[in-house]
C-alpha cells in the first residue's frame, strides 16, 4: 500500500506545481467593481497583467468573477491588460472558452466598473469609470499596444 | 490497365467539374442567390424603432462585435485541425437603407474552392429599411442554421433590447 502511496503523492505534487493560475492579489489604490451575470455553468475569469516598460505582459493573477458584485484594487499610472474569459465544460459537449482583451490605464481619483454577462451565447463586456465624487459613468477608452510593435 | 486509368481520370474530371462552385462576389449577388441556395433562408421582421436608430446601432456594434479573428481547434484520437477564420463586417448607410454584410476569410485550415471576394465569402446580408416614422423592416439573407447567435445579436441591436456581441467561437 505504501509502495503505491508514494508515487501517487509524487504525481499529485508534480501536477499541482504545474498549475499556472494564481489568484490575483489586489494591489494599488483604485477600486475595480466587477459585476457578473452569466448563465449557470459559465465560468467567468479575468487574467490581470501589467504592461511593463519593455511592452511585455507581466502576469499578476486571475480573478474568478462571482455572481455578485465584488471589489478589487488596481494600480494607476500602469497600463492594465485584462483578459476576460468565459468558459464552460460539460461531459457531452467538451470544453469551450472565449476571451476578450481590455487595455486601459486607470486615472487617479476614479472608480472602475466592469460589467460582464454571458447569456445564450451573447456576451457583454462593459468597462466604465466615474470620478469618486460623481455618479455619472463613462465608457473607458481602450488603448492598443501598437507602439510596442 | 491504361483503360482503367482513363476511366478513373474521366470519372475524376466529371466529379471535379460538378464541384466547380461560384460563390457570390457582391452583396447584391448574394441576395439574389439566397432564395435557391441549400440551407439558406430569407427572413423579414419589423421593429418599432426609427430607422436612424437601427442604422446607428448597426454602425456602432458591427465593427465592435463582428470584426474578429477566430482560431478553432479540434482534436480526436487520430486527427488535429486548426482553422483560423477572419470575420469582416461592413455597414453601408444611405437615406433609405442600412446594409450590414458579414464576410469571412479562412486564413488557415480550409481550402478555398472558388474565387474569394475582397473581404471574404459572404456569410450574411442584413438590410434595414424604414417603413414608417418609428418602424424599420429588417431583411435577413443567410444560412438557416449555424449562425443563431449572430442573428440573435443583430435582432437585439435592431430592437435595442440587447447590445451584446455574439460568441463567434460557437
Amino acid at each position: 500500500m505504501l509502495k503505491l502511496f508514494i508515487p501517487l503523492s509524487l504525481c499529485l505534487a508534480l501536477l499541482s506545481s504545474c498549475s499556472t493560475i494564481k489568484p490575483y492579489q489586489p494591489s494599488g489604490n483604485h477600486h475595480l467593481n466587477i459585476y457578473n451575470n452569466s448563465d449557470e455553468g459559465i465560468k467567468t475569469e479575468i487574467d490581470v497583467y501589467h504592461v511593463n516598460q519593455a511592452c511585455q505582459l507581466d502576469y499578476q493573477g486571475t480573478i474568478t468573477a462571482k455572481d455578485t458584485t465584488q471589489t478589487t484594487r488596481i494600480k494607476t499610472n500602469q497600463i492594465n491588460y485584462l483578459v476576460v474569459r468565459f468558459s464552460s465544460s460539460t461531459f457531452f459537449s467538451g470544453s469551450h472558452s472565449m476571451s476578450k482583451v481590455l487595455i486601459f490605464k486607470p486615472e487617479s481619483d476614479h472608480t472602475y466598473y466592469l460589467d460582464l454577462s454571458y447569456i445564450d451565447d451573447i456576451y457583454n463586456i462593459k468597462l466604465d469609470q466615474s470620478k469618486h465624487s460623481a455618479k455619472q459613468r463613462k465608457t473607458v477608452s481602450q488603448l492598443t499596444l501598437n507602439k510596442c510593435q | 490497365m491504361q483503360f482503367f486509368i482513363k476511366i478513373i481520370f474521366l470519372i475524376s474530371l466529371v466529379s471535379l467539374s460538378a464541384c466547380s462552385i461560384k460563390h457570390p462576389q457582391t452583396a447584391e449577388a448574394f441576395r439574389k442567390a439566397a432564395p435557391g441556395a441549400f440551407m439558406a433562408k430569407i427572413e423579414s421582421y419589423e421593429v418599432n424603432h426609427p430607422f436612424s436608430k437601427v442604422a446607428s446601432r448597426f454602425k456602432s456594434q458591427a465593427p465592435k462585435c463582428l470584426d474578429a479573428r477566430i482560431r478553432s481547434e479540434s482534436r480526436t484520437s487520430t486527427s488535429y485541425q486548426v482553422i483560423v477564420t477572419k470575420y469582416n463586417p461592413t455597414v453601408k448607410i444611405s437615406k433609405n437603407k442600412a446594409e450590414l454584410y458579414l464576410q469571412q476569410v479562412h486564413e488557415q485550415g480550409v481550402m478555398n474552392i472558388s474565387e474569394v471576394p475582397p473581404k471574404g465569402y459572404f456569410l450574411m446580408v442584413v438590410d434595414a429599411i424604414p417603413v414608417g416614422r418609428n418602424k424599420t423592416r429588417i431583411d435577413y439573407y443567410g444560412p438557416s442554421v449555424g449562425v443563431d447567435n449572430i442573428t440573435k445579436a443583430i435582432k437585439g441591436w435592431a430592437t435595442g433590447t440587447n447590445m451584446g456581441c455574439p460568441d463567434l467561437t460557437k
